[in-house]
């Protein structure tokens, strides 16, 4: 494919007066969400006021990505390519923009995650806590998530101990004063063969990858408020892939899952169930009418209960094994803000099984909350989204959240990276 | 150990598990010898008079069951723990076999392998039965919960699915309800060639020992074949699902593995080099290969027995704990994914979803065995 060329000066992108005040002062992020079903991209701009406005957005059909991973590169950046250019002619009136430098989304098998932690004995001698010393502290922590195959994504430090006193935030750990100080972490990492492919594929397509971001992470930062990302909330992401979640308690993320089971899976269940190629197969589970007792594909007639059971057993299994892995480690009782679902998940059978499966907890749908102006964006006064470009026409769906979801990140990783000189790695979450 | 002779002890606990060591007893206790004593416990005295195991042990007061209430099973444990202490005595390896459908088998098996314990030297290991895949799910529930109290005590458990790999619907019930004496006849076989017979390569009991005492999920199984690569093929038999106890697991996740080779003077140096070479590239690189070859020259046929265990076995380190007394964040632990090959509709030649040792690639309808309306 030949590489995409720079959109031309038109007199709709001139007739904006300020247009070369906008660059100076606003950033301007992009994301690419590399779904096995579907590539999406978005562009954003963070206004000097923190409000990160949506100014582009587009969408293809993917291809050449099962489960998470880059199986066909061509493939691939083929369909990131026509997402592309969908966002950046969508925002071409506006302003020249071109995806460069971009936030992209990893999932499924490519993804896992560890519980470390690191220790700092008898070095605070000055008997306090300083900014200095927690970045060392950082540095030991990165240093363990990194390994000869693995790449860290994310480090969200989970609780921070000085002489046996407990805090959980950066800002509150500063307050403290002993001789003794330990980081216990969540390190979410990255296959790192995995992530050059991606990064590879991208670079194909013209991109440079800024930085990678879990799925299920990018969604809690789209559809979670701050309060229930401090209170404890679980979000579910279930792609054609994958089906991933992140919970999130005191502002960062304390735990994760990734299951290379999502959408596809029920499809291809379908299609050797009752012997029909896949195509046919997912047309079948997207349009097969429940309250007739029999559907006919190909002409041939099979039983809607026989569909049924092959699409219940597969979403009941998934949700089975997210709600095995969030008892067994004790999560259950911390989870005070409710579960969100996102992607797939949002569909009503896998809402139904989550509910009871999570009987006690409020189990939502969950879409981006994007308000068409930014001052009706009540309770979220930073790092708000909202898109007054879009207005009715932006339509959003199901599976939106990520790619949103990474413009908040990369905004705030521009932030971390600028004001606290960090690797970009950790999360402070003062914006968002 | 009794008159320096190594016990070993078949404990049915249960319904299930005494019919199964019922069944073993009648079937190989002649070929097992003196080193092998059988016992069923159960909680219903009636069904216990009508085995045929040759120790029995009533457990409990009231003799009529537990009617499938697990922590009746336990309590009745805990109230005869002196006649099972009693039963347990000089053993070197207590192997328990139980069905997890019930209330004695899920509430007895983990206060006798708790006992079982606290004999010095003693390994303890066992065999469980889990309910049918159409079986409700509050019996499934169930089961799983009491296998993992089971796992709490006992290192090594083999999990049976009542009904997995069933091939032939048609075949008699009685005969899936015996699929768990399979397994456990594999295992006590294994066990008398290691200790009573002195192999061309030998596999010593300590060994054995070491491998049996690897916690995580296990794998058994049997495979017999002729020919020019019969140790090969007899190896390839021993490690398909159709012949081991749980046809999800993977060896690739294997800690341990034990492989004793059985056949006549006439298997070759290079037929034991291909298969080796062929089992060493399909296990991990991590897991540790402990094997014996048995000459017999009776033996028309190879015979392999092959036992795996430590699968996905977790471990954490960490050096938060040096710094203060207790964890912090608690039990919270991350999976691996593993990945082996597996063709199948649209993940042919990707690479497989493994988790905690099952394939997700393949349907759920099929791995549950549902039976789809025609």
């Amino acid at each position: 494919m030949a590489p995409l060329k720079s959109t031309p000066a038109t007199k709709t992108w001139r007739s904006f007066a300020n247009i070369s005040e906008i660059m100076a002062k606003d950033k301007i992020y992009s994301a690419i969400d590399l779904g096995t079903q579907t590539i999406r991209a978005a562009i954003g701009r963070l206004s000097d006021d923190s409000s990160l406005e949506v100014i582009g957005y587009g969408t293809s059909q993917s291809n050449g990505i099962i489960k998470g991973r880059v199986e066909d590169i061509k493939a691939a950046q083929e369909a990131v390519s026509k997402a592309v250019l969908a966002a950046e002619n969508d925002v071409k009136s506006r302003l020249d923009h071109r995806m460069m430098e971009v936030t992209t989304s990893v999932s499924g098998a490519v993804v896992s995650s560890e519980t470390d932690a690191t220790n700092m004995s008898n070095s605070l001698r000055s008997g306090e806590v300083t900014e200095k010393l927690l970045s060392e502290l950082d540095a030991k922590l990165e240093e363990l998530f990194t390994h000869k195959d693995l790449k860290p994504l994310h480090i969200y430090v989970t609780e921070y101990n000085v002489d046996n006193q407990r805090e959980t935030g950066h800002e509150n750990v500063l307050e403290l004063k002993g001789e003794r100080i330990a980081a216990q972490a969540l390190g979410i990492v990255g296959d790192s063969r995995e992530l050059d492919k991606i990064a590879e594929m991208l670079g194909n397509a013209g991109h440079r990858v800024d930085c990678f971001c879990f799925d299920a992470v990018a969604d809690g930062l789209a559809v979670l408020t701050e309060d229930q990302r401090k209170i404890g909330a679980l979000v579910v992401k279930s792609g054609a892939g994958s089906t991933d979640f992140a919970f999130w308690k005191n502002g960062v993320v304390q735990f994760i899952g990734t299951f290379p089971v999502g959408g596809d899976h029920v499809t291809n269940d379908l299609a050797l169930g009752l012997n029909m190629p896949f195509g046919t197969a997912e047309d079948l589970k997207c349009s097969y009418d429940k309250n007739q007792s029999e559907v006919r594909v190909g002409g041939k007639l099979y039983k809607t209960r026989s569909v049924e059971q092959i699409i219940e057993a597969r979403t009941e299994e998934t949700v089975l094994l997210i709600a095995d892995l969030i008892k067994r480690n004790g999560m259950l009782s911390q989870i005070q803000g409710g579960v969100f679902l996102t992607g797939n998940a949002s569909r009503s059978s896998f809402i139904n099984y989550m509910r009871r499966e999570f009987s006690s907890l409020e189990v939502t749908a969950a879409l981006p909350v994007i308000p068409s102006e930014k001052e009706s964006c009540a309770g979220e006064e930073k790092g708000r989204l909202f898109s007054p470009y879009y207005g009715n026409k932006f339509q959003l769906d199901a599976g939106s959240a990520t790619v949103l979801g990474m413009l908040k990140y990369a905004a705030q990783e521009d932030l971390n990276k600028s004001s606290k000189g960090s690797s970009g790695i950790f999360k402070f979450f003062n914006l968002l | 150990m009794r008159d320096n002779q190594l016990l070993i002890k078949v404990i049915g606990v249960g319904g299930c598990g005494c019919n199964t060591v019922s069944s073993i007893e009648e079937k190989c206790k002649d070929s097992l010898g003196p080193n092998f004593e059988f016992y069923g416990v159960d909680t219903d005295f009636i069904s216990l008079a009508n085995q045929k195991v040759s120790h029995k042990v009533r457990i409990g007061t009231s003799g009529i069951g537990t009617a499938k209430d697990p922590q009746k099973g336990a309590e009745a444990a805990q109230r005869s723990l002196q006649e099972l202490k009693e039963m347990l005595q000089d053993s070197d390896i207590v192997i328990l076999c139980a069905g997890l459908s019930g209330g004695t088998g899920s509430g007895a098996t983990g206060v006798i392998a708790q006992a079982a314990s606290g004999i010095e030297g003693c390994v303890v290991m066992a065999s469980v039965t889990l309910p049918f895949y159409y079986d409700d799910v509050k019996k499934q529930d169930a089961a799983q919960h009491a296998l993992r109290k089971i796992k709490e005590v006992v290192p090594v458990v083999l999990p049976v699915q009542n009904g997995a790999g069933v091939e032939d619907e048609n075949v008699p019930f009685l005969e899936v309800l015996r699929a768990t004496d399979k397994n456990v006849m594999s295992l006590l076989e294994m066990i008398r060639i290691i200790i009573s017979t002195n192999g061309t390569e030998n596999l010593d009991f300590s060994e054995f020992l070491s491998v049996a005492s690897t916690s995580g999920n296990a794998m058994i199984g049997i495979g017999e074949a002729t020919g020019e690569q019969a140790v090969s093929v007899a190896i390839s038999l021993a490690r398909s699902p159709r012949n081991v106890n749980d046809r999800d697991l993977s060896l690739k996740n294997a800690s341990k593995l034990a492989l004793i080779t059985m056949g006549n003077a006439g298997i070759t140096y290079k037929q034991m080099k291909d298969a080796r070479s062929t089992l060493q590239n399909e296990i991990g690189r991590q897991t540790e290969v402990f094997s014996g070859l048995y000459v017999d020259k009776e033996m028309e046929n190879v015979k392999v027995i092959l036992f795996a265990t430590g699968m996905n076995d977790e471990s954490e380190k960490s050096a938060y704990s040096s710094v203060v007394e207790e964890t912090v964040a608690g039990p919270m632990k991350q999976f691996d994914i593993d990945f082996l090959s597996e063709d199948e509709g649209r993940f042919k030649g990707t690479a497989p979803a493994f988790f905690e040792s099952v394939n997700y690639d393949k349907p759920t309808f099929r791995r549950k065995n549902i039976r789809l309306e025609q």
